[in-house]
């Protein structure tokens, strides 16, 4: 039993994060907020400079031949600085490409997505007679679309599409409708993996959920350090230490069902449906309800725009509900449970 | 990253599968998934006192103890298969627990060789049970404010004062007392761990009547109770030292068992709500599943967490806090799932699902309150200052 990083996905993991931080830390994503699509161009550079934009793919295309799971712990590292979400859907595009696509469109796609200078992402819907190119997340201003419908994964280069961006709760958050000629849309030919891209999404989305109750927790522990009332720091007062203790619960469980739901897909093909479900209800729970004790704690000026509280809960907020009907988690988790209803 | 077990330890499991179908037979089989919190069996004490001894003579008894002192020296993994396998397999509540995980470690760690060999085989053996004298009436999450007083009358002990909340006390031969030896220094540094037989004329044991019908818990009365000089772990005024090292040795290895049980009450909340037609509701069946869910990342927290030695992991600290809120909120699940027909006892006993309810309204109560639980979590596990 080694249920964490190993030390070398540690080593990264902990150079990510000195990375990020100094390129800025939580200015990051306000950077994001100016852009167009979302994206900080020098960031996404840098991503792919040392490697993370292609950690998922073959190193003959400049991936770093790395498993999904390690995909998914960078997630966790960004998503706490809320600059997960268009690498994520990259990395996802990237290893559909990479794993599932025929060799031409890995040939056309991967060098550059590897590189990053090209920007994939990715959208998903199980159900029948779905718009999947609804609501794309980061689509605007993305050169390729991988999406993956009821009848199998497509590749969708955006070059005469029509991308309609839409007014997101989340601003930093970005999501297009997407129109396409049937001729422009590719196949992928090695059978149905939408379910299999669909849970990989999950465990990824997991582990920046994860990422974004821990630095909710993190924020929250050293306001209530610094805070004081009363003539004392208010994170001595026993209220606000029971919410902190709450959070630490959260992230603790968060974590545990992410990590499990990331390694699944490279190491447990049998488990990987019921890691996804579990991952997808307990870390969205726990982001959000960390999200929402962090503005509590931070009291007033956990209220203003000012503030990153805001943008940890509006992600939470987006990112439970994403793709969760659309890949019937509902009804997925209430059939682990051996509560399957006719609903 | 590997998140499964050894082939040796896998072999293990294995090992202890069979054991448990091959001697959870017969007359014990009526033991099955019986006697833990709330469900301790009084009745059956001599059954249970039987399996006990099964145990030890199969050398089932102590396995987490250095092979030394009789135990099989478990690595954390393999005493986590062995929690999760004797009560997947029906094992019932252990009699021993007290003084195979707590007493036993303690003096393992802080007790003399004479101590050591006086004391731990009979555990070992399931010859000597015994219970845990710390509670009282004015002493409960304040533990070190414990008033009993032990004082040295030539080569013994007299002890005099309360306990309250001692479970098996009924039964047990020996009682390990956090007991104030010096009235003058400060609280936590007057107090002694001393261990006293419990079948004497200075000893009461009265059980306490609970909110379930059932009274496993018990004052015990202290009046002139006398132990040996020696008796006492460490030096007087070690006993909060003495009490700390108790708890440092309880790694949580055992909530993987625990969890077996829980999944047994989830599958019986998921019949009752089958049975009735509320599994249908989908207000319902969404709460099922999502304790479901939660009890499954419990056990994942479980094996991310614990770890052989050093410095516990951070999660490791939320374990007890999390499981009693999540077995209190089954109870009221439970109870939304039987309906109205919670208000009546079928053939006057609590049914499974009624004595969940009840009995779990104590989880988040015993073994350190939620309340002090997310005060430690908070100073120890995330540095948030004390009030002073």
């Amino acid at each position: 039993m080694h249920f964490q990083p190993d030390e070398d996905q540690q080593a990264f993991l902990e150079g990510l994060g000195r990375l990020v931080d100094d390129m800025g830390g939580g200015a990051l994503v306000r950077k994001g907020l100016a852009t167009r699509s979302g994206v900080d161009d020098e960031l996404w550079t840098l991503l792919g400079d040392v490697g993370v934009l292609g950690i998922a793919a073959e190193e003959r295309w400049g991936g770093q031949g790395a498993g999904w799971l390690d995909a998914c712990l960078c997630a966790e590292v960004l998503g706490m600085w809320l600059i997960d979400g268009p690498v994520l859907f990259h990395q996802l595009a990237v290893a559909a490409i990479d794993r599932f696509a025929d060799e031409t469109a890995k040939e056309r796609w991967l060098p550059g997505l590897c590189a990053g200078s090209q920007r994939a992402t990715f959208s998903i819907d199980e159900r029948d007679g779905a718009d999947v190119l609804r609501s794309v997340p980061f689509a605007d201003g993305a050169d390729v679309v991988v999406y993956a419908g009821n009848e199998g994964a497509l590749l969708l280069e955006t070059a005469g599409s029509e991308i309609v961006p839409a007014q997101p709760l989340d601003a930093s958050w970005r999501l297009a409708d997407v129109s396409a000629e049937e001729a422009a849309k590719r196949p992928f030919e090695n059978g149905n993996v939408t379910r299999l891209l669909g849970n990989m999404a999950h465990a990824a989305m997991a582990c920046a959920q994860t990422g974004l109750a821990e630095r909710c927790l993190q924020m929250s522990v050293s306001y209530a350090i610094d805070r004081k009332q009363f003539g004392v720091p208010i994170g001595s007062f026993q209220a606000v230490q029971h919410h902190c203790a709450d959070m630490l619960v959260q992230v603790e469980l968060a974590r545990s069902a992410a990590w499990y739901a990331a390694w699944t897909i490279d190491n447990d093909k049998g488990e990987r449906d019921e890691a996804a479900v579990i991952a997808s209800q307990v870390c969205g729970d726990a982001a959000f309800f960390n999200a929402g004790t962090a503005i509590q704690v931070h009291g007033g000026i956990g209220f203003t725009w000012e503030h990153d509280c805001h943008l940890l809960f509006k992600r939470a907020e987006t990112t439970r509900r994403l793709f969760r009907d659309r890949t019937s988690i509902p009804a997925r988790l209430r059939a682990a449970a051996g509560v399957a209803t006719s609903l | 990253m590997h998140i499964g077990f050894s082939p040796a330890d896998e072999a293990f499991r294995d090992e202890v599968c069979a054991w448990m179908k091959a001697n959870l037979v017969g007359e014990f089989t009526v033991l099955h998934g019986r006697g833990g919190p709330g469900d301790e069996m009084e009745d059956m004490l001599p059954l249970r006192e039987a399996w006990e001894r099964k145990l030890a003579d199969g050398g089932w008894t102590c396995t987490s103890w250095p092979t030394e002192h009789g135990g099989r020296g478990l690595s954390i993994p393999q005493q986590l298969i062995w929690h999760e396998e004797y009560a997947r397999a029906g094992g019932p509540g252990r009699l021993g627990h007290i003084g195979e995980t707590l007493l036993g470690p303690t003096l393992i760690e802080l007790g003399t060789d004479e101590q050591k060999r006086r004391f731990l085989p009979p555990i070992r053996r399931a010859e000597v049970l015994w219970c845990q004298g710390y509670s009282e009436p004015e002493a409960g999450s304040d533990l070190a404010g414990v008033r009993t007083r032990a004082v040295l009358d030539g080569d013994t002990w007299r002890i005099d004062g309360q306990k309250v909340w001692t479970s098996h006390a009924a039964w047990a031969q020996w009682c390990f007392v956090l007991c104030r030896t010096d009235a003058d220094a400060a609280k936590h540094r007057g107090l002694s761990y001393i261990l006293v037989p419990m079948d004497q004329p200075g000893i009461t044991i009265k059980p306490i009547d609970q909110m379930t019908g059932k009274s496993e818990f018990c004052e015990v009365f202290f009046e002139g109770a006398t132990t040996a000089r020696d008796n006492i772990v460490g030096r007087p005024g070690d006993g909060w030292k003495a009490a700390m090292a108790t708890l440092k040795h309880e790694r949580g290895v055992s909530t993987l068992g625990q969890q077996i049980g829980f999944e047994r009450e989830l599958e019986a909340v998921i019949a009752a709500a089958r049975a009735n037609g509320r599994i249908d509701n989908p207000a319902i069946a969404d709460r099922i599943a999502k304790a479901w869910a939660g009890l499954r990342s419990q056990r994942l927290l479980a094996l991310r967490t614990l770890r052989e030695s050093g410095k516990p992991a951070r999660g490791a600290i939320v374990n007890k806090l999390l499981w009693s809120e999540w077995h209190k909120s089954l109870g009221e699940l439970a109870m939304d799932v039987i309906g109205e027909q919670s208000a009546r006892l079928e053939s006057g006993e609590l049914s499974i699902l009624q004595r969940l309810f009840l009995f779990s309204r104590a989880d988040t109560i015993y073994a350190g309150t939620s309340e002090i639980q997310r005060n430690i979590i908070a100073q120890r596990g995330l540095g948030l200052p004390r009030r002073r």
